[in-house]
């Protein structure tokens, strides 16, 4: 009988839950017609698609707040009741409706509260009702202004935002609820659950947000119109929108900044107002609210969050960039002006290289000591550069996508890491692995150079600090500096012979310079911007404004000279294509060795006694 | 035996033609280093220049976001709607209040409107009508009102046959149909299904989910799918499922009603060639009236003069349309040619206004 009875119980839920009815259905029968998906008509005239046509599901299955609403509730009875329908008055969104609760008694319910908050807000009824938009009229003359911002409402899936996983967890939290709730239908549980569930983040997404903004915000006609800058745009260029185009859920959203904590989103204020979150009497309280950056130092407001360089011209941070950008060229213009020029003699001229240092080489490496003398980088070097290597991948990896975050690759390979997180302490933890190790790199090249400056010469005197440290092999010495000139002269076609040089070419000295000079530059500007609650109580706000061009400039300036040149010389240079094996065998190719590291051979080829005089027989 | 010099010589040719083809290379592979070497640095600092000195472009993720429901909407299927895919719930285009599930099914066979001649909601004229008759593109083919098909009068059905909207092809009767009469069959003999029975019933429902009904059928299939074998009353749990069934006609079947031809197949289009269409939509604006009429006559070979009315299918004695023989079952036969759509449309028909009866409220005058 009790088992009977079990049994009976558990197939009428779950017939229930297979009909899922009562709270979500369709009382005016609406549905009967309008649960067909070409129900609609296309005005030529007005370019417009009038589309009829309701998602049944959102009422069947409850799917937002909205699912227990009858459609006369929104919609004026007498009008949509005759078949075919008269024309019908605009939807007051602020008209009172009737909800019925489980336990069967009515409530009313109105959204009259959000219209009267609007009307103290910026975005008053008839400002909204009179916009100007490049796609006029944006709604129609019989539709509610509420739209411009509003479609149905979806609760947004809690499982998702509560980070459960998979769909069994998800059935089980239900299970729970019909311990205490199982006399109400499933629907009804389901229901309060995603709706009190979905309260836990918000409705939208934080790109769902400046989608909705940019409506008037990033319009030509809107901000023309009513003289507004192009802030959208601007906020999607600065880390917190970036990071929304990637899918950070948890970044500033137009909401966060311009809504005071506690306040109602409608009632949202011109930034001259004084009660409003963003007026500068303000804006540091919100930047220091306790959901995005408790325990930061005032000066953090000062930072620019809706950064367009282009639109800021004759400021420090303007004049930064452009110091940037002729630093880039000045670095990087010479060594590409001057692998052109060696690939145009290539292509002009043929490639002949230094048949003398070749046979050298070749005489040098016969010896039984010559092929190791002749390896340019130790294996302690080799590992390093792959280190760095690997490091300076991942760090750009997962640091270019935040820079072109509008960018299709740049969300899939964010997707590829994981997310937005998982690539931030990458970038984060990579970061600081690299500065480390340059650190340390440098520490060791120091304490190597003050030794030998305290220690005797050939002559037996000490050495002294200067001479020490121009004795390092990667120091670019005066004498590199006239070679390069005369290299430059050789290949713009003026008779000076080609110069050679030592262990390490010029050109490998610049990129080890610049390996150094980015790492501390982008290491400090990167801790900066990581610590920014501790930095902002060391530094003013335009600091982190001044860090972040600093560090995304100095970044690209890194990357093209790797990408371009750097990858030239290690894998497409005809003196080693198709790949240098000098940082992984130590093998340097005969011909880069021969024209390039001339008086590095010559100099072993004197250690083992071989002579450096040509020898044509 | 060969001569020597003969040999040196073809061993140098050889060298030679080796040396030259090595230079060649060379040369090539210079070229076209100097031009990537020259194009990617003119890019980078381009970029960077760009991006000081010209206002940044709002993203496409942002600008893209459709903000009208407009004739690209109605053309382009939703999912190519740019930025769509980028949020969980994309907010309808502004103007449009409810959520948007599903539009006309995509129907790339369809001549009519492939052609770029009519759009997927073509009718515009009448006020009453035009969106009730746009409703049923959604399952069937411009022609089974608009082609000469079957008998004049309406005494006897018109051939017609489903056709695959992913290859044109005649098809089945829709998964959906088959199993909604299985149903029904089940109750009226009030016989539950056995194990083997239900399995297909389940499957045909599942290949229904897949080819366009709601998504919620699929939860329902499962949930019937776990219940049935335990299920003390099992006729009660297929009531509730016919109930759930029913929710999901909409005309979403993945496939659509088209005349059909003497050999099976499903009547796509006039016989006109694509050529004269493109021809005519090339000279449509410098045609007269009179031209345009010949020209659309010349290319409407199987127009009928007068469309079907709506009541040649849906009144209670309608013979137009041999519904059994197309799958529908009995109980969905007497929805389609019931009293309540047929008042509703002799109302419409006469201009009468017909009042809903689950409203209960006459109309106000």
């Amino acid at each position: 009988m009790e088992r009977s009875l079990r049994s009976a119980i558990v197939t009428c839920l779950l017939g229930l839950t297979l009909v899922l009815p009562t709270v979500a259905d369709d009382r005016d029968d609406c549905l009967y017609c309008h649960r067909f998906p070409g129900l609609s008509r296309y005005d030529a005239q007005a370019d417009r698609v009038h589309l009829y046509s309701i998602n049944p599901s959102y009422y069947h299955d409850a799917l937002g707040a909205h699912a227990r609403l009858s459609c006369t509730d929104c919609h004026v009875g007498h009008e949509v009741q005759v078949i075919p329908h008269k024309d019908v008055t605009p939807v007051d969104c602020a008209r009172t409706c009737h909800l019925t609760n489980l336990s069967g008694l009515e409530r009313r319910f109105s959204h009259e509260n959000v219209a009267t908050l609007l009307e103290q807000s910026v975005h008053t009824h008839e400002i909204l009702r009179d916009l100007e938009h490049s796609e006029n009229p944006l709604i129609g003359a019989d539709q509610s202004t509420c739209l411009l911002c509003h479609d149905e409402p979806v609760f947004r899936d809690p499982f998702e935002l509560l980070q459960f996983r998979g769909g069994a967890l998800a059935e089980r939290t239900f299970d729970r609820c019909d311990v205490c709730h199982s006399a109400q239908l499933p629907t009804d549980v389901q229901y309060y659950f995603r709706h009190v569930a979905a309260r836990l983040a918000p409705a939208r997404s934080t790109l769902e947000i400046a989608q909705n903004c940019a409506t008037c915000h990033s319009d030509a006609r809107s901000m023309h119109a009513s003289n507004l800058p192009n802030t959208v745009t601007s906020y999607l260029r600065s880390f917190h929108g970036k990071a929304a185009l990637l899918g950070d859920e948890d970044t500033a959203d137009c909401l966060s900044c311009h809504v005071r904590t506690g306040e109602n989103v409608h009632r949202m204020l011109a930034s001259d107002d004084p009660r409003s979150s963003v007026h500068p009497d303000n804006v540091a309280d919100s930047c220091r609210s306790t959901e995005c950056h408790p325990g930061a130092g005032i000066n953090l407001a000062t930072s620019a969050s809706h950064l367009d360089l282009s639109v800021t011209r004759g400021t420090l941070e303007f004049a930064l960039a452009v110091a940037f950008i002729l630093l880039t060229v000045v670095s990087f213009g010479p060594s590409m002006v001057i692998v052109v020029l060696e690939l145009w003699r290539v292509m002009t001229r043929g490639r002949h290289g230094d048949a003398d240092h070749e046979r050298l080489v070749d005489r040098v490496r016969a010896h039984p000591l010559g092929p190791r003398r002749l390896v340019r980088f130790t294996v302690s070097q080799r590992i390093e550069h792959w280190l760095l290597a690997g490091l300076f991948t991942l760090l750009v990896l997962t640091g270019f996508p935040l820079k072109f975050a509008d960018q299709l690759w740049a969300a899939w390979t964010v997707s590829a890491f994981g997310g937005i997180r998982v690539v931030r302490l990458l970038h984060h933890w990579a970061g600081i692995a690299l500065t480390v190790g340059v650190a340390w790199h440098l520490l060791r090249e120091t304490v190597a150079a003050v030794r030998r400056a305290w220690g005797p010469g050939p002559d037996g005197k000490p050495v002294g600090l200067v001479q020490s440290i121009f004795a390092l092999p990667m120091v670019i010495t005066p004498s590199d500096a006239r070679r390069a000139l005369q290299l430059v002269k050789h290949l713009l076609g003026m008779r000076v012979p080609r110069p050679t040089f030592g262990r390490f070419t010029i050109t490998e000295k610049f990129e080890y310079f610049g390996v150094i000079w980015g790492t501390v530059l982008l290491g400090l500007t990167g801790l900066m911007l990581w610590g920014e609650q501790f930095a902002s109580h060391l530094f003013g706000g335009r600091a982190f404004t001044l860090a972040t061009i600093i560090h995304t400039y100095e970044a690209f300036l890194a990357l093209i000279h790797v990408g371009i040149l750097h990858i030239y010389n290690a894998v497409f240079s005809p003196a080693v294509f198709p790949l240098s094996m000098a940082t992984i065998s130590g093998t340097t190719p005969k011909a880069k060795l021969a024209e390039e590291n001339g008086l590095f051979v010559e100099e072993v080829a004197t250690e083992l006694g071989i002579s450096s005089e040509p020898n044509h027989g | 035996m060969a001569d020597p010099r003969a040999l040196r010589s073809s061993s140098n040719r050889t060298r030679a033609v080796y040396r030259v083809l090595s230079g060649v290379i060379q040369r090539v592979y210079a070229f076209v280093l100097i031009a990537v070497i020259l194009w990617a640095s003119y890019s980078a600092i381009a970029y960077l220049v760009g991006s000081l000195l010209i206002p940044a472009e709002t993203p496409s993720q942002v600008r893209d976001v459709p903000r009208k429901l407009d004739k690209r909407a109605l053309f382009e299927r939703r999912e190519d709607w740019a930025g769509l895919a980028a949020v969980e719930r994309p907010r309808a285009p502004l103007a449009h209040y409810h959520q948007i599930d599903t539009w006309f099914q995509s129907d790339a066979f369809n001549d009519c409107t492939r052609s770029g001649c009519h759009s997927p909601a073509p009718h515009d004229r009448f006020k009453e009508t035009r969106a009730f008759l746009n409703m049923h593109a959604t399952a069937l083919h411009c022609g089974v009102c608009h082609f000469e098909a079957g008998p004049p009068d309406d005494t006897a059905a018109m051939p017609l046959t489903w056709y695959d909207l992913q290859t044109g092809a005649a098809d089945e009767p829709p998964a959906l149909l088959i199993a909604y009469a299985q149903i029904e069959a089940a109750l009226a003999q009030r016989e539950p299904l056995d194990r083997a029975a239900r399995d297909q019933l389940a499957d045909l429902l599942e290949t229904a989910a897949e080819r366009g009904a709601d998504p919620g059928l699929a939860r329902a299939v499962g949930h019937f799918r776990a219940a049935a074998s335990r299920a003390d009353d099992p006729l009660t749990l297929l009531r509730t499922l016919r109930a759930r069934v029913q929710r999901a006609f909409r005309g979403t079947y993945g496939t659509k009603l088209a005349v059909r031809s003497t050999d099976g197949r499903a009547l796509l289009g006039h016989p006109t060639s694509e050529e004269a269409v493109a021809a005519y939509l090339s000279r449509v604006d410098d045609l007269d009236a009179a031209e345009r009429e010949e020209r659309i006559a010349a290319i409407h070979t199987r127009r009928r003069e007068t469309p079907l009315a709506c009541a040649a299918c849906h009144a209670p004695d309608a013979r137009r349309i041999d519904w059994e023989a197309l799958g529908y079952s009995r109980s969905r036969i007497s929805e389609l040619q019931g009293p309540l759509l047929f008042q509703m449309i002799e109302h419409i028909r006469d201009g009468r206004p017909f009042v809903f009866p689950q409203l209960g409220q006459p109309a106000p005058q």
